[in-house]
C-alpha cells in the first residue's frame, strides 16, 4: 500500500512537472525568438511573386488607364489616411464579368472590371478596396491559405511552384470566403480606414445592400457576394457609421465615364 | 535484487538497449520504440525475475512516453498538412517533449550499463510501478 501511495504521488509530481515546464516555456515568444515571423513573411512574399507571374499569364491585366488611376488614387487615400504606404499594395485590374475582388499573398489585390462597373460611386469601390486591404494588414490571407490548403502546399508554392498548385491556391483565394470572425475583423478595420481617409462609409453599406438584394432573384450571384456572405448584416455596420469629412472623391460624371470605358 | 548469472544481467541490459536502438528508427514514429520494448518483454516473460523486472521497467517507461510523443507527432502533422499554425505553445510542447525524452534516454542508457554489470537500478516512479506490476 505504501508503495502504491508513493508511486501515485511520484506520478502526480511528474505530471505536474511536465505541465509546468510546458506552460512555463509557452510564455516565451518562440516565434519571435526563432524569427519565424520573418521567415513567414519571406515565404508569403515569394508566394506572392509566383502568383503574380501566374496571374499575368492566365489573366493578363486589363489596360484601362482611367480605371487604373481611380484604383491607385483610392488605395492612396486609404493607405495615407491610416499612415500606410500605398506603394506596399499591388493592384491588378482584370477584365472579367465576375463581380469580384480578392487579396493575394504579397499584398496584392485583384479587382475584376465588373466590380467597378457595378459600383455606382467611387466610395462604394473604396469600401471594397479597404476591406481587401484590411485582410492583408491583418494577415488573413496567409492564415486562410494554410488553413485551407495546408502549410506543405503553401511552402511548395513559394518555391518552384507548378501551375497546378498555383491554380489551386488562386481558386481558393478567389472563390472561398474567410471565416466569419476574419470577415468581421476586416470589416471593422475597413470602416476605420474609410473614416480615417475621410471617405463616407455609407455608400459601402448601400453597395452591400444592393448586392444582397440581387440574391433574392434568380440572377447570378456576384462572386464577391458569394464569397462574402451575410452582406445584409455587414451593410448595417457601414450604414450606421458616421460619414467622412472629405467631399465626394470624384464627380458623378467622371465616375460614369470611367465605368463606361470598362467592358 | 541481483541477477543469478552473467546471462541474466545481459538480457536485462538488452531490454533497455531495445528502446535505444529503435530510437534511430523510431524518432519520428513513437510506436516503434514501444513495439521494440514490448517484443523484448514478451520474449522474456518466462525469464528470471531480474530480467523480467527490468524488461518491465523499460516497457513501462516507453508506455508512459508514448501518448506524449504521439500527441507531439500528430500535432506536427496537423500543422504541416492541416490547418493549424505553429504557435508558441506548440514549440514549447516540442521542447518539453525533447527534454523529457532526453531524460528518459540518459536514464535508459545508464540503466543498460548498470544492469549489464549485474546491479539493480530503480527509476523514480516507474520503478514503483514496476514493483506493483511485476511479481517474483
Amino acid at each position: 500500500m505504501q508503495t502504491l501511495m508513493r508511486t501515485l504521488v511520484q506520478g502526480l509530481v511528474l505530471m505536474v512537472l511536465f505541465l509546468v515546464t510546458w506552460k512555463g516555456l509557452s510564455r516565451v515568444e518562440w516565434r519571435t525568438l526563432l524569427r519565424l515571423e520573418e521567415i513567414s513573411r519571406e515565404t508569403e512574399s515569394r508566394l506572392g511573386e509566383n502568383l503574380d507571374r501566374f496571374l499575368q499569364k492566365m489573366e493578363p491585366e486589363f489596360q484601362a488607364p482611367e480605371a487604373r488611376e481611380v484604383l491607385d488614387s483610392l488605395v492612396f487615400h486609404l493607405a495615407s489616411g491610416s499612415g500606410l504606404e500605398a506603394g506596399d499594395y499591388h493592384l491588378h485590374l482584370v477584365k472579367s464579368p465576375q463581380i469580384n475582388a480578392f487579396a493575394l499573398p504579397g499584398s496584392q489585390i485583384v479587382v475584376y472590371s465588373a466590380l467597378m462597373t457595378e459600383a455606382e460611386s467611387p466610395e462604394m469601390l473604396a469600401g471594397v478596396l479597404a476591406h481587401e486591404m484590411a485582410h492583408i494588414r491583418l494577415g488573413h490571407v496567409k492564415k486562410k491559405l494554410v488553413k485551407e490548403v495546408g502549410l506543405a502546399m503553401v511552402l511548395s508554392a513559394s518555391g518552384n511552384a507548378t501551375p497546378q498548385v498555383l491554380q489551386v491556391i488562386l481558386k481558393h483565394l478567389s472563390s472561398t470566403a474567410f471565416d466569419r470572425n476574419l470577415e468581421s475583423e476586416a470589416d471593422e478595420m475597413a470602416l476605420e480606414m474609410l473614416q480615417k481617409a475621410g471617405i463616407d462609409p455609407r455608400p459601402t453599406g448601400l453597395f452591400f445592400q444592393k448586392i444582397a438584394r440581387s440574391q433574392t432573384g434568380s440572377e447570378l450571384i456576384p462572386d464577391w457576394l458569394s464569397t462574402h456572405p451575410e452582406s445584409a448584416d455587414r451593410a448595417r455596420l457601414f450604414l450606421q457609421a458616421r460619414g467622412g469629412d472629405r467631399k465626394s472623391l470624384m464627380s458623378p460624371e467622371k465616375w460614369e465615364a470611367v465605368r463606361k470605358a470598362l467592358p | 535484487m541481483l541477477p543469478a548469472n552473467e546471462s541474466e544481467a545481459e538480457k536485462a541490459s538488452n531490454g533497455y538497449l531495445m528502446s535505444l536502438v529503435a530510437l534511430m528508427v523510431g524518432l519520428p514514429l513513437p510506436i516503434v520504440n514501444l513495439l521494440a520494448t514490448l517484443v523484448f518483454y514478451l520474449g522474456n516473460r518466462r525469464s528470471a525475475f531480474f530480467v523480467r523486472w527490468h524488461c518491465t521497467q523499460a516497457l513501462l517507461s516507453q508506455m508512459l512516453l508514448f501518448p506524449l510523443n504521439s500527441l507531439g507527432f500528430w500535432w506536427t502533422i496537423s500543422i504541416v498538412f492541416g490547418s493549424r499554425l505553429a504557435d508558441d505553445s506548440f514549440i514549447a510542447y516540442l521542447i518539453t517533449l525533447f527534454l523529457f525524452n532526453l531524460l528518459e534516454f540518459v536514464t535508459t542508457l545508464r540503466s543498460a550499463i548498470v544492469t549489464r554489470k549485474g546491479k539493480h537500478v530503480e527509476w523514480w516512479f516507474i520503478g514503483g510501478l514496476t514493483h506493483l506490476v511485476c511479481k517474483p
